[in-house]
């Protein structure tokens, strides 16, 4: 383990991770500038007076409260669509892993270096979790500096763990576009099975808020997004296990993206 | 021979069509047989003692009638806020218009056939709008599919509207998609404009319906996901206006790309 992949893959990626760090961070500092007026808060706190919590949960406003604190409305806003819109980085990430080369047909001569394939994919796969965290980081910063140079009132803390629980769902995602791609070899198919995987387990969750009863629960239960969001930091209801028991899931799916591809052909 | 192209590019897209309309309509399926367990006991009741500001912010106009049915439910729930997944499949075919053949080497070969420019993207832009077309007929097929063997008491009539709805938007996406494409030439470069674009849309009107009578709703009206409200939908039918605009854009767009693909190199 040299570390040269790691160097090569951060050197030839920085200017994307820039580019998603610059344009996330944007998206949550007019959120945040959208979440400090009073109006707002006021509106949601009516709101959540006058309906019955049956009535929030059909419309998908289960944890209305959070929506009359400012950190509440910047983690609702903010982290979930967060979530969701740098699953499209995930995807794109974990085809960087091995899929992107092979079907550029030059896999075969960054393997006929001295590098190992275990080496190779375990270095793409750290360069890649570090650039993700980049990103992560840029989302934290951007509101925070906004909150800190508007004086605005919130609970800054609250709001950078929620939007940091993103990343180990932005792991996951690379993790398993990283298996896919190594199982299928062709790009196409990695790309259907991996999309398939983020849109059926974005719909389960939406599905899993808007109905009520133990079915709805387990829908949520096998949906990502669900373990991927920070509203249950802001609510008081966070469990440490989830994010460690996904980091768990990552690091198997990676071992597994490693022995599927030291067995396979590389596609030439 | 005139529709060559058009007739080679659906042989070898039929199938992407096939897969992304058989998930999608498997989603609908599903958001179907989940029907029987909103609880619409007494929703009228309750949503005609709210306050008119508070069904606007739940994004619920005058008509109370239709939003206490299931169909109600199904196009507000699912349609409304999964509008993002469907605009993954015409960035999908935009790209494959000129970005795709130009990233792979192929496009030169492909433009030393005695085939014009503009009869290449004219028939390749058909062709992806008739795919788009079959992925909605499927999803429509398939929540049909549902209501027929699951029993569940769906009025389809409206709900037709907001899924046919789709198909303006999704071919506005791929032209928009085409667009960039062709101006800037570089496969990478167009899908991080396209992501942008479609990511910006997405959450200008999110923050624009979620922080009514601000600033953030007027900036919402430049989003095209503003165009696609399946809440409006269900209460007013086809906004023949908003469609009638959208498909002038598309065609605008259309044109535009022409021209920049007639006057500059092809990238081999």
């Amino acid at each position: 383990m040299t570390g040269v992949i790691i160097q090569n893959t951060l050197r030839s990626s920085w200017k994307q991770a820039l580019y998603w760090g610059l344009g996330m961070g944007a998206l949550g500092l007019y959120i945040t500038v959208i979440a400090s007026s009073s109006e707002i808060l006021e509106g949601y706190a009516n709101l959540l007076e006058a309906m019955p919590p049956a009535l929030l949960s059909a419309f998908g406003m289960g944890d209305a409260r959070l929506l009359t604190t400012t950190e509440g409305w910047i983690v609702t806003v903010f982290a979930t669509e967060a979530a969701l819109i740098l699953s499209i980085y995930a995807v794109m990430a974990g085809l960087n892993i091995a899929a992107n080369e092979e079907q550029a047909g030059i896999m075969d001569i960054a393997l006929s270096l001295p590098i190992s394939r275990t080496q190779f994919i375990v270095e793409k796969s750290i360069a890649s979790a570090l650039i993700s965290l980049a990103i992560v980081l840029c989302c934290i910063f951007f509101p925070l500096t906004a909150i800190v140079m508007l004086n605005i009132e919130a609970d800054t803390a609250k709001i950078a763990i929620s939007i940091l629980n993103i990343y180990p769902g932005l792991l996951l995602i690379t993790a398993v576009t990283s298996l896919l791609a190594t199982i299928m070899r062709r790009r196409t198919a990695a790309i259907g099975f991996a999309a398939a995987f983020v849109i059926g387990s974005y719909v389960l969750n939406i599905l899993g808020e808007a109905v009520s009863g133990t079915f709805a629960a387990l829908l949520q239960n096998l949906s990502l997004f669900h373990y991927a969001n920070g509203e249950a930091i802001v609510l008081g209801a966070f469990n440490p296990l989830t994010p460690i028991g996904m980091l768990g899931v990552v690091l198997g799916c990676f071992a597994l993206s490693v022995i599927m591809f030291n067995r396979r052909d590389i596609g030439l | 021979m005139m529709g060559s192209v058009f007739l080679e590019t659906y042989k070898q897209t039929w199938k992407q069509m096939l897969y992304w309309g058989l998930g999608l309509a498997s989603l609908g399926l599903l958001v179907v047989l989940m029907v029987p367990l909103f609880d619409m006991q007494d929703m009228k009741a309750l949503l005609e003692s709210f306050p008119p500001f508070i069904l606007a912010l739940i994004g619920i106009g005058s008509n109370l009638e239709i939003f206490a049915t299931n169909e109600g439910f199904v196009a507000v729930g699912f349609f409304g806020k999964s509008a993002l997944i469907f605009a993954v499949y015409p960035v999908v075919m935009g790209m494959r218009i000129t970005a795709d053949d130009e990233d792979n080497g192929i496009m030169d070969i492909l433009l030393s056939l005695p085939v014009p420019r503009a009869r290449l993207l004219i028939e390749k832009f058909a062709a992806y709008a008739v795919s788009i077309v079959g992925v909605v007929a499927m999803i429509y097929l398939g929540m049909h599919f549902g209501v027929a063997v699951s029993g569940v008491e769906l009025d389809m009539s409206r709900l037709t509207e907001v899924i046919f709805y789709l198909i303006p938007v999704m071919i506005f996406v791929m032209a928009v998609t085409m667009c960039i494409a062709a101006t800037v030439r570089r496969r990478q470069v167009a899908l991080g404009f396209v992501t942008a674009f479609v990511i910006a849309s997405f959450m200008l009107q999110t923050i624009g319906a979620m922080a009514e009578d601000t600033i953030a709703e007027t900036i919402g009206q430049i989003s095209f996901f503003t165009y696609y409200n399946a809440a409006m939908i269900m209460t007013e039918g086809f906004v023949w206006s908003h469609i009638i605009g959208l498909a002038v854009l598309s065609l605008v767009l259309l044109l535009f790309s022409l021209y920049r693909y007639e006057s500059r190199d092809v990238g081999v």
